[in-house]
């Protein structure tokens, strides 16, 4: 018969030493042995015997012959089973470890999308290819690590879920082949974490240019609404980039910036606005149509809406129209609001023009000249000024020099003030800050000095104005975009062909101990009824 | 031995009875056979019937058979005037007088149990010509096969006595365990396990052979005598026969 007409069954043993328990099968032959009687006994009376062995329920043994092999075939059946015959089979992986790189540099696109998405795409493919003895696990590492396991033909659940690309990439160029001679390792990645030399490997690398937007810092001036914003974006990989900047959001319109980014170059973006008096979400944005990571190319915050305060002037005297011309510009600028000073009335910031006032209560304001206490001490004229502090912020880069006071009186200044400026004889213009804010105190009155006049007076209005607020987180750093995506992560490797395939899988020999028992137990049946 | 003896009456003619006993005026009178009836052929004789069979061998029973033959024979020659011995497989030898002991007690001593017996073995023989009563020495084992023969006797007219040796056999088993049982007459072989089921089952069995037995010979209308076997070196058994022989022949 030809060779190619013979059908081959591989047989294997798992316990091949089990098969010694065979030689049982001369103790069974020895047990069936028919009994040897110890004596003869002759009977005249053999049919009362019979009866007699009727009604006890001795029936001869028939077909002993037959019995025994049916014992002695079950018994072998059994021991074959126990030694664990396996029929057939092929050598092989029996299970397939997939690593998914899932870092941010995952998320870079090319025709066929993101190649995180290509990268399960392919897996998912290939998953519900392999026969269904294959024993599956997906370890998708990037921003955090997800495990699936299943078997072939089925996925496993949640599988289906979409998961993002992000994190910082692991080092994949060190992994092995996977723990068990019958594990095969299948790594699908961008590259850029290394390639491993064995296993199975998918290189998914877009080939495409990258650059990332990092932020520079802040500037905030709330609750003044002017605000100065810095980033830097840089070119990560690929050739030259073109490209626009753009700042958006709760903020006045800016037209954006065009940009050209050579390769290892970067664009230092400024602006300088003003946020909306809602406040809201403030972006900037990296748009290239060659950018294939969007992930780094937008860094968004969150703007407090401004304090629309609720501004009151109160004066004695003269000055009080400057107080009044002061509130407006603040209300203006702040999107608050000028109030008739009334009996009761909730107010946010005061301007106060001379007299006597307990500011009790009051959190936040300006006051020229006015006196607080019982008591009036000795007013200064003509003050000059000595100094001011040149390093607060409230008086730095301000000229005070040409400042000119007629009457000054000391009891305005209250005593554990904060001197900003000061005079021959005594503060002119101090700080006082409390808990909920500050309150800025000058020694004279608007009208006894020429401080209206002077360039520095817008300046140092809004800077008390805005120091009167004290601390307040009005600019937020939102999560995602370019803060989640690593630096390294924006450096797109190249294109690699270093690509092997899975080897084919094996399959599980045939297990027929069941059948095996069964026959077995089958012929004992048979060996019981006869 | 001649035909002699009182007229002791008539009965009615049975097919194998003697023609010479039919009485020709009772014939001529009725129309019917009838044959005499002479009392002292019943005194002066008697026929011992020793079974021979194979089944005769279990126990000591065909010793005990062929001694009890010898008592019964010997109180025969004694007090009769002959006596008819009989096995089944050769003619009923007679023996007469005191005389004929020594060959009495020899012809018994020679039997031995025949593998060979033919079944009703005993009709045939007893149809033969014997006289007297009949003593049957038998294990009488099969009640079908000796049931015709007393059919036949009491037909005839003929006392009879059954004489069963009887052995711890006909009780039940003694042994225990895994015995090989041999059928004494075919021969047939069997392993059997003694266990206490199986006793209860042949004593059960071994007492209904033995009702039967009994109902077989009192439907007939004649005794059967259980024997015990006593030892070898028993002799109050003749002593026992001596004093009740009226009565038992």
């Amino acid at each position: 018969m030809p060779r190619q007409l013979v059908a081959v069954v591989e047989l294997a043993l798992i316990h091949p030493q089990r098969l010694w328990t065979l030689l049982g099968l001369l103790a069974l032959f020895w047990l069936a042995l028919p009994p040897r009687p110890r004596r003869a006994v002759g009977t005249a009376h053999w049919g009362p015997w019979q009866r007699a062995l009727e009604r006890a329920g001795h029936r001869p043994v028939r077909l002993r012959r037959l019995r025994f092999w049916l014992l002695a075939s079950a018994f072998a059946l059994a021991v074959v089973a126990w030694a664990g015959l396996r029929i057939g089979g092929r050598e092989g992986p029996l299970r397939l470890e997939v690593v998914l790189d899932g870092s941010a540099s995952m998320a870079a696109r090319d025709e066929g999308g993101p190649l995180l998405a290509q990268a399960r795409r392919a897996v998912t493919e290939r998953w519900l290819s392999l026969a269904e003895h294959v024993e599956v696990a997906v370890v998708e590492v990037g921003a955090g690590v997800r495990l699936w396991r299943g078997r072939g033909g089925q996925l496993a659940s949640g599988w289906a879920a979409d998961h993002a690309a992000g994190g910082e990439g692991r080092e994949l160029a060190g992994l092995g082949r996977g723990e068990g001679v019958d594990v095969q390792r299948w790594v699908l990645t961008d590259g850029g974490r290394g390639v491993p030399d064995v296993g199975a490997v998918t290189v998914l690398a877009s080939g495409g240019a990258n650059a990332a937007v990092e932020e520079r810092g802040v500037i905030d001036r709330w609750p003044l609404p002017g605000m100065e914003v810095r980033v830097t974006v840089r070119h990560q990989s690929g050739p030259t980039l073109r490209g626009r900047v753009s700042l958006e959001g709760a903020i006045q319109v800016v037209e954006p910036m065009e940009v050209v980014l050579e390769p290892g170059g970067r664009f230092e973006a400024r602006w300088s606005v003003e946020r909306l008096a809602d406040g809201g979400e403030m972006v900037v944005r990296w748009d290239c149509a060659n950018d294939a990571l969007g992930a780094d190319d937008a860094i968004a915050w969150r703007l407090a809406p401004l304090p629309r305060p609720r501004i009151t002037v109160l004066s004695d005297g003269d000055g009080g129209a400057w107080g009044v011309a002061a509130a407006e510009l603040l209300a203006e600028r702040t999107g608050g609001a000028v109030v008739e000073a009334a009996a009761g009335a909730e107010v946010a910031f005061l301007i106060v023009d001379g007299g006597r006032l307990d500011l009790a209560g009051v959190p936040r304001g300006l006051c020229f000249g006015t006196l607080a206490g019982a008591g009036d001490a000795e007013p200064w004229i003509g003050p000059r000024v000595a100094d001011w502090n040149r390093e607060h912020p409230l008086t730095a880069g301000l000229d005070f020099s040409e400042l000119r006071v007629g009457t000054a009186w000391p009891a305005a200044i209250p005593p554990a003030a904060e001197v900003l400026v000061a005079g021959e004889d005594g503060p002119l213009i101090a700080l006082v800050e409390g808990e909920d804010g500050a309150f800025v105190h000058t020694a004279f009155r608007l009208g006894d000095s020429n401080l209206p006049l002077l360039a520095a007076f817008p300046q140092l209005l809004q800077r008390c104005f805005a120091a009167a607020w004290g601390a307040t987180r009005s600019v937020e750093p939102l999560p995602g975009g370019a803060r989640d995506v690593p630096a390294t992560e924006g450096v797109l490797p190249a294109v690699a062909s270093a690509e092997r395939d899975l080897a084919p899988f094996g399959a599980p020999p045939w297990d027929p101990g069941v059948w095996l028992l069964a026959l077995a137990g089958l012929l004992i049946a048979i060996r019981v009824y006869t | 031995m001649g035909q002699t003896g009182l007229f002791a009456g008539h009965r009615a003619y049975s097919l194998g009875d003697d023609l010479r006993l039919l009485d020709w005026n009772a014939y001529a009178r009725s129309g019917e056979l009838f044959v005499k009836m002479l009392e002292e052929e019943d005194r002066r004789s008697v026929t011992l019937l020793l079974d021979v069979s194979p089944s005769m061998t279990a126990g000591d029973r065909f010793v005990g058979a062929q001694r009890l033959a010898a008592v019964l024979g010997s109180l025969a020659l004694a007090h009769l005037d002959g006596v008819h011995l009989a096995n089944g497989l050769e003619p009923p030898r007679i023996f007469e007088g005191n005389a004929s002991r020594p060959r009495l007690l020899e012809w018994l001593a020679g039997q031995r149990p025949e593998s060979a017996i033919e079944p009703n073995h005993a009709l045939a023989t007893l149809e033969r010509r014997t006289a007297g009563r009949v003593l049957w020495i038998s294990d009488f084992a099969e009640p079908e096969t000796f049931a015709p023969a007393l059919s036949m006797l009491r037909r005839r007219g003929r006392p009879t006595v059954g004489w069963l040796p009887a052995v711890a056999e006909d009780r039940g088993v003694e042994v225990g365990g895994w015995i090989r049982l041999r059928d004494l007459e075919s021969g047939a072989e069997r392993r059997v396990q003694v266990d206490r089921g199986l006793r209860a089952a042949l004593e059960h069995e071994l007492e209904t052979l033995a009702r039967h037995q009994d109902a077989v010979f009192r439907g007939a209308g004649y005794p059967l005598v259980r024997f015990e076997l006593p030892a070898l070196d028993d002799h109050r058994t003749a002593a026992w026969l001596e004093a009740s022989w009226r009565s038992v022949v």
